[in-house]
């Protein structure tokens, strides 16, 4: 019996991730802030930890309203100025 | 989680290295989201789960233990730039099968394509009836979340013979489908959410007579075709042209029983009130479907009122209770009224208008029931609430009066539903049209 398939039906081609740094040293460090409790707290000591290892240029990060919506446009212009970015976190 | 994968997406394409953290049970959704964003290589680090009430000695450890791997992630490394890029799949969207239903309905089960219940084998000829009333089937309507998967009448159509509809049913489930488009219902929040939030159909409008749509008792009900079959297919276009895969993309805490079927229609020959439609700007003559994301209904049991107030005051009783999405989310509560609920509270002189007010100025719960960290969360998230009543001592649960939804169905008995809604903006209603 021909049947019909009922899943969508392309698979684009995947992308690349962009080019990975040469070293951490002197960066600026994005953070994304989820706003899922104790995110704030992680990023805390994770900025302690990164400024003790890396002797990191400078740290911006942003909160999101809620986790379950998007980075707001002025958020993201304020991450496109950092050397890299982290999630904190999905829970 | 998800909505972390999507905006690192967004910034690795501008160049900049992401790397996304989150605890174990979610790295399955986190991969599943790279896949659909064809950003399959996008780094993730692992912290312990749950993180939400670990303490202040174990985030600092899971700090210190996992910035090696989060540095592994954002500089070169061999492996990483030497990947090859996964070329675009293809399908013809058929498939020959030896043997019969039981053959047909194995091999989609084996293939994760139905929601764990039998479904009708889809032939080129129970598809092509169903598209009997669409132009082009394969038009592309708009991209499906979270897979963003092009969505079709076809592959609609396709999906509504699997859960049994007759074509007569196929316009509601396109225009339902129109709704899931639509960036009100905030679909994607929805779908990959640990909240068991999923789109709820209601129909209103000549149709639901003429397609003998369930608006009476048991109307969340099993038994009618109708409300059974549409609101299935939905779910299985959610699945299978959405990608809504539970425990991969779709990480619900519990899921609920509207996450198989949840359709229902307006009873606006019982109500004293315009029904939905009407409300929302449609002629009465007009058939529509509106979707708004809500959880299973809460029944509210009037035992003992006998006037209007008396039953909605019970209603601010129902509200007033802590942790529904009503607390955390905007988008207003949905209120589905028994006729019997509805014509006592018009009898004693409510309007639809009227009764809003009173749960909207009633329905206020002190902050001060909640612990600080759900405070802090409330102010946050509900922070126009704050703006637009100037209350800062306590929470309602929704922004303003016209944000509560109220639907007249069910049968007789002094029984109404409150379902709690999230992450729709405002409910979304498109026109049933029979001819497309």
């Amino acid at each position: 019996m021909k049947v019909l398939t009922p899943a969508a039906a392309k698979k684009a081609a995947a992308l690349p991730v962009a080019k990975r740094l040469d070293s951490l040293e002197g960066k600026v460090w994005g953070f994304v802030d989820t706003s899922k409790v104790n995110a704030d707290l992680f990023i805390e000591n994770l900025k302690a930890e990164i400024g003790k290892a890396y002797r990191p240029k400078d740290f911006v990060v942003v909160r999101k309203e809620a986790p379950g919506f998007p980075l707001s446009s002025e958020q993201t212009r304020q991450l496109e100025g950092c050397s890299c970015v982290v999630f904190c976190f999905g829970d | 989680m998800s909505w972390s994968v999507q905006d690192a997406t967004r910034l690795e394409q501008r160049g900049i290295p992401t790397v996304t953290i989150c605890s174990a049970p979610f790295l399955a959704l986190g991969r599943a989201q790279a896949e659909f964003c064809n950003l399959p290589s996008i780094p993730f680090v692992k912290v312990l789960h749950p993180m939400a009430t670990a303490s202040r000695e174990t985030i600092a450890a899971q700090a210190s233990e996992v910035l090696p791997r989060i540095a592994e992630a954002l500089v070169a490394s061999a492996q990483a730039q030497d990947e090859k890029p996964r070329p675009a799949e293809e399908e013809n969207g058929w498939l020959e099968v030896q043997g019969g239903a039981e053959e047909i309905n194995e091999l989609f089960h084996s293939r994760g394509w139905t929601d764990g219940l039998p479904v009708i084998p889809p032939t080129e000829e129970n598809v092509r009836a169903m598209l009997l009333s669409c132009g082009n089937p394969d038009e592309e309507l708009g991209r499906l979340q979270p897979a963003m998967n092009p969505v079709t009448p076809r592959k609609v159509a396709i999906n509504a013979v699997m859960a049994g509809c007759v074509p007569a049913f196929f316009p509601v489930v396109m225009a339902a489908v129109e709704g899931l488009l639509d960036e009100d219902l905030a679909l994607y929040s929805m779908q990959t959410a640990t909240n068991a939030t999923a789109p709820l159909l209601i129909c209103n409008g000549p149709l639901v007579t003429t397609l003998c749509l369930n608006s009476g008792g048991n109307v969340f009900g099993p038994g009618n075709r109708a409300n059974a079959t549409i609101g299935r297919a939905v779910r299985l276009v959610l699945r299978n042209v959405g990608g809504e895969i539970p425990g991969v993309s779709d990480p619900s805490t519990h899921g609920q029983p509207g996450k198989y079927t949840f359709c229902i229609a307006e009873a606006e020959e019982e109500s004293p009130w315009e029904p939905l439609h009407v409300e929302r700007g449609y002629a009465k003559t007009q058939s529509t479907v509106t979707l708004i994301g809500a959880g299973g209904p809460q029944n509210i049991f009037t035992y003992g009122c006998q006037n209007g107030r008396e039953v909605l005051d019970t209603f601010v009783g129902a509200l007033c209770g802590l942790g529904h999405n009503n607390i955390i989310f905007p988008t207003g509560p949905l209120f589905v009224f028994s006729p019997e609920h509805a014509n006592t509270l018009a009898r004693d002189g409510f309007t639809k208008e009227d009764v809003k007010r009173y749960l909207f100025e009633r329905a206020r719960i002190p902050l001060a029931r909640f612990c600080a960290g759900t405070q802090r969360g409330i102010r946050e998230r509900r922070a126009r609430w704050f703006e637009l009543t100037g209350d800062s001592e306590h929470i309602g649960v929704a922004d303003r009066p016209e944000d509560i939804v109220i639907v007249v169905a069910g049968g007789p008995g002094i029984h109404s539903q409150f379902l709690p809604t999230a992450f729709t903006r405002r409910p979304v209603t498109k026109v049933i049209r029979e001819k497309r």
